[in-house]
């Protein structure tokens, strides 16, 4: 929350790269943990699942990250795309180097709501930061306030799924059901395959006690919506965290702005009953 | 808030109560009215000024500016705060409505934006009752005037042989006082003198309510419409009093640098195109949609002032000859 800036919300706060790992097959995702170097700041530092970051690297400028990390760990976890200046500055960081961070912003997935109710979470590629932030926090101190977890994940390949380690683990989990799924076949690979939505169509889920957590490209996101629709879950248990080009992060900037909403301020994670009065700008 | 009536001479003079202040006013200079600091000694005795070319948000919130320094290797920041008071001398009643929009985004919203508020805070907003109209303004079609405070700090009114001023600001107010010749304690601006102002037949433009516009946001025909001769080049945008959308850049020298802001504007392709390559906003439509919308929906829905301030520059930098003023008479004449 910007109230970690009493006074200039535009002023990063500095933080140190304390681990790096390729996230993917193809060296495109890379993962940073990062620490607050001022241990004051360290103490008041709190977010919830679905809030992003601006990491800023001198120089080079700043970009709107999602927290992949549960609100329960020490480092903040972000994983990163190679795609333009920023995202390439940030992939030559290695473990001791200082960067900035502001945030965190935006609103965040409506855990209080979700007392005795299963959860179903869909994600595909890169975008499942913060559904992967969700998921392990809801494991480690809301286990026993939800019922099941029906998790969908779908990567191009095997390689591209993030977050090896947590799946892994969560696949031992009884209360959480895993539905892995690949675009294509692939040498060695045993479990489903097939896009997202068609995954999704296939889960047999409670509609009426029922909360869905889609993030993924927009493209996505829009077939499953009307999968998850279909099977008689409302649009106000329906949650997604849209994506937009994020600037200032606090509702200043303009560029988020869709409708009556900035997607960095009263975003990024909205009902489907809400985004539905809104032009499809995402 | 206090009206005072100054003989023309007195007004001019008791500017020298405001030293700390540096003084700016609208100058001509070639073809265009750019708002410069002056002297206060060399200021035109019927207050008669331009309306300077491009708005007067540049003045608060400049088309460039610095927020903090920083070293490149090392976690060291200098914020840049603007300290320098300026009185802002003859700008338009439509002026200050801009900056009224302005101070909704930057100020009305929390976390406050530092930058704006400090310049703000610097800042006397003086302007002058329009005395005549321009060609392409039509702040009285908007249900606004020529004679309007708009949330400036003090406006001017020519009343012949003396001039009045409306102050709603403690320095003006009580730097002016030993100059009047008449000090009258005012609830608002209706109850002051105001002289002749322009006259001319108004022509009411159709301005919906914001839900009303709100419910249009769906009609994909009317936006294509709309845009549909717009070249995307973005002169409105930077021209607009209201429009306050930036960047973030930073700009390197060797070991420092520092971070700058600029103006954007949503009629860029560039504004909203993701490193994915998606684009929310992938033509002029949405653009146009945006544009519109959020001056005559979302900040009036947000914030309960219009987001035009009936200036008309956009009507006159438009290299495809869009009039505003005909496209707020499309929308109304959609149906709904």
């Amino acid at each position: 929350m910007w109230q970690n800036f009493p006074v200039n919300p535009y002023l990063p706060i500095p933080v140190r790269v304390e681990k790096v790992r390729f996230e993917s097959e193809d060296r495109s995702l890379k993962t940073l943990w990062l620490s607050l170097l001022d241990e004051e700041v360290r103490k008041n530092f709190y977010f919830r699942p679905g809030q992003f970051i601006e990491l800023s690297v001198p120089g080079k400028g700043e970009s709107p990250f999602g927290i992949a990390s549960s609100p329960r760990e020490e480092l903040i976890k972000i994983t990163v795309n190679k795609t333009g200046t920023v995202t390439r500055a940030i992939h030559q960081l290695d473990q001791g180097d200082i960067v900035g961070v502001r945030g965190p912003f935006g609103n965040y997935y409506p855990i209080e709501d979700l007392l005795g109710a299963n959860l179903f979470i869909i994600s595909g590629g890169f975008a499942f930061t913060t559904l992967a932030s969700f998921t392990e926090y809801v494991l480690q101190d809301w286990s026993d306030k939800v019922k099941d977890i029906d998790l969908v994940y779908g990567a191009r390949t095997p390689g591209m799924l993030l977050y090896k380690d947590l799946l892994e683990e969560w696949k031992g989990n009884p209360r959480v059901k895993l539905h892995l799924t690949v675009d294509r076949e692939y040498p060695g690979w045993t479990g489903l395959v097939g896009f997202v939505p068609d995954i999704v169509a296939k889960v047999d889920v409670d509609p009426l006690n029922t909360y869905c957590f889609i993030c993924g490209p927009p493209i996505m996101i829009r077939l499953t919506i009307p999968r998850l629709i279909e099977k008689g879950i409302s649009k106000d248990r329906i949650y997604t965290s849209l994506e937009r080009r994020m600037k200032c992060g606090i509702g200043k900037c303009g560029r988020c702005n869709i409708g009556l909403k900035y997607v960095c301020r009263d975003g990024p994670i909205f009902k489907v009953s809400e985004l539905e009065k809104l032009p499809a700008e995402y | 808030m206090l009206f005072l009536k100054l003989a023309r001479k007195k007004l001019l003079e008791a500017l020298k109560e405001f030293p700390e202040y540096s003084f700016y006013t609208p100058k001509k200079e070639g073809e265009r009215v750019l708002l410069k600091e002056t002297s206060p000694d060399g200021l035109p005795e019927d207050l008669r000024f331009e309306r300077s070319t491009a708005s007067a948000k540049e003045l608060l919130f400049p088309q460039a500016e610095t927020m903090f320094y920083f070293l490149r290797y090392k976690p060291s920041q200098k914020p840049v705060l603007d300290e320098g008071k300026r009185l802002i001398l003859g700008l338009r009643p439509c002026d200050a409505h801009g900056i009224q929009a302005l101070e909704a985004n930057f100020l009305k919203v929390e976390p406050i934006d530092p930058y704006f508020k400090r310049r703000r805070e610097n800042t006397l907003l003086v302007t002058v009752a329009c005395l005549e109209f321009e060609d392409n303004c039509f702040c009285d079609s908007l249900g606004s005037g020529p004679d309007r405070l708009n949330g400036a700090d003090a406006i001017i009114y020519d009343l012949n042989d003396a001039v009045g001023v409306l102050s709603n600001n403690e320095i003006i107010s009580q730097r002016l006082k030993d100059y009047a010749f008449q000090i009258q304690e005012v609830r608002g601006e209706d109850e002051v003198e105001k002289g002749s102002l322009p006259q001319r037949t108004v022509e009411p433009l159709p301005i919906l309510s914001p839900e009303e516009y709100l419910s249009l946001i769906l009609e994909e025909k009317l936006w294509d419409k709309i845009s549909s001769t717009c070249l995307g080049c973005a002169s409105c945008t930077y021209l607009c009093p209201t429009c306050y959308c930036f960047d973030i850049q930073d700009i390197n020298y060797g070991p420092a640098g520092k971070r700058i802001r600029t103006y954007d504007s949503c009629m860029f392709n560039l504004y909203t195109l993701e490193a994915s390559g998606h684009n929310p906003r992938p033509t002029l439509k949405e653009r146009w949609r945006q544009r519109f919308l959020h001056k005559f929906s979302y900040i009036p829905y947000l914030h309960g002032i219009l987001g035009c301030t009936g200036c008309g520059r956009c009507i006159e930098v438009c290299p495809a000859g869009i009039d505003m003023r005909e496209v707020i008479k499309d929308v109304a004449k959609f149906p709904r």
